[in-house]
């Protein structure tokens, strides 16, 4: 053993109980100034937008032909449907709590999608009732078929006929 | 000799007279609140502060917020851009076109036509009114809409 690392040792403490305090008062005013600065930036809520679109005005000029109707999406508060054109793909009930098959909702919307590549809009129709949760709810389902152009319409009427009425 | 041991009076730290006291406890806490604070830490801030009385619908939507003309619609009423200017129409209206709204959209001034406008919905509230609201921002050339939810990833 050299005589510095003998000289090293002799300075260490010999005894367990030779507490060694480090000094935590700048750490303490790091925190006290970083801590308030992160709180009034920190964001506890993370809120999103769903951009869609609304019914446009159709004239005569604008008329659509059989393939470029858009998927239309039924809600009312007791059912759930999937219509394309004057067809009823599917329909799903709605439980007293508002509960439906969400994830075959989903099937079949992926399905139609892929069924017509080109067309790339689906609209929600909605009747009165239906509180608006459920609204953004379906409005999700659609989104996450692969459908970029998302309408929001009103007046699906699936109590007395097959189709739903489509106010613009 | 455990017995002789207690009685033996302890050596305390020399302080000089200076009362240090101990600090570990706060700096854990510290580090905690750090650690959250830094996972909660957004550069942009909230452009968007909602009512506290407003219970906005849950949703997957990732859509950043962009700055927008906020409209909410509560259970209590319309509310455009901080100012009260219709209460809720009755599901027995007639007319679609909330006239004080209206009212309100077209009095926004030169540059307010077609403004985009962030709807900030009650997830309670029917779609009869929202329906209605949605017409009359139509009608007065507010086609930039957007529906204002939590996200639930988040």
């Amino acid at each position: 053993m050299s005589a510095r690392q003998a000289s090293i040792l002799s300075r260490r403490p010999t005894a367990l109980g030779d507490s060694v305090e480090i000094d935590v008062t700048p750490i303490m005013n790091m925190f006290i100034i970083l801590i308030p600065f992160l709180v009034s930036m920190a964001v506890f809520t993370h809120l999103a937008t769903h951009t869609f679109s609304l019914p446009a005005e159709d004239g005569p000029s604008q008329a659509r032909t059989a393939d470029e109707v858009p998927l239309t999406v039924a809600v009312t508060s007791s059912a759930v449907a999937v219509v394309w054109g004057d067809v009823e793909v599917a329909r799903f009930v709605v439980a007293a709590d508002g509960s439906f098959d969400t994830v075959a909702l989903e099937t079949v919307l992926a399905a139609e999608r892929t069924r017509r590549p080109e067309v790339d809009q689906v609209v929600v129709a909605v009747d009165d009732g239906v509180i608006c949760a459920d609204v953004v709810r379906c409005l999700d389902h659609c989104k996450a078929a692969g459908y970029r152009d998302v309408g929001l319409a009103a007046g699906a009427n699936l109590g007395s006929s097959q189709d739903p009425e489509v106010t613009p | 000799m455990i017995a002789a041991r207690n009685a033996l009076p302890r050596s305390r730290p020399k302080t000089n007279g200076i009362a240090r006291p101990q600090l570990t406890s706060l700096v854990d806490m510290m580090v905690i609140l750090l650690v959250f604070l830094l996972k909660s830490f957004s550069v942009e801030g909230q452009l968007v502060t909602p009512s506290p009385d407003l219970h906005l619908p849950e949703s997957a939507a990732t859509t950043p917020v962009e700055s927008a003309l906020s409209l909410e619609v509560t259970t209590g009423g319309i509310v455009l851009d901080g100012r009260h200017v219709a209460d809720l129409p009755t599901a027995s209206t007639d007319s679609l076109l909330i006239a004080p709204l209206a009212s309100a959209l077209r009095d926004l001034g030169p540059g307010g036509e077609g403004q985009a406008l962030s709807i900030q919905c009650d997830r309670r509230v029917d779609f009869a009114v929202l329906k209605r609201v949605l017409f009359t921002c139509d009608r007065t050339g507010h086609d930039d809409l957007s529906l204002l939810v939590i996200r639930e990833d988040a």
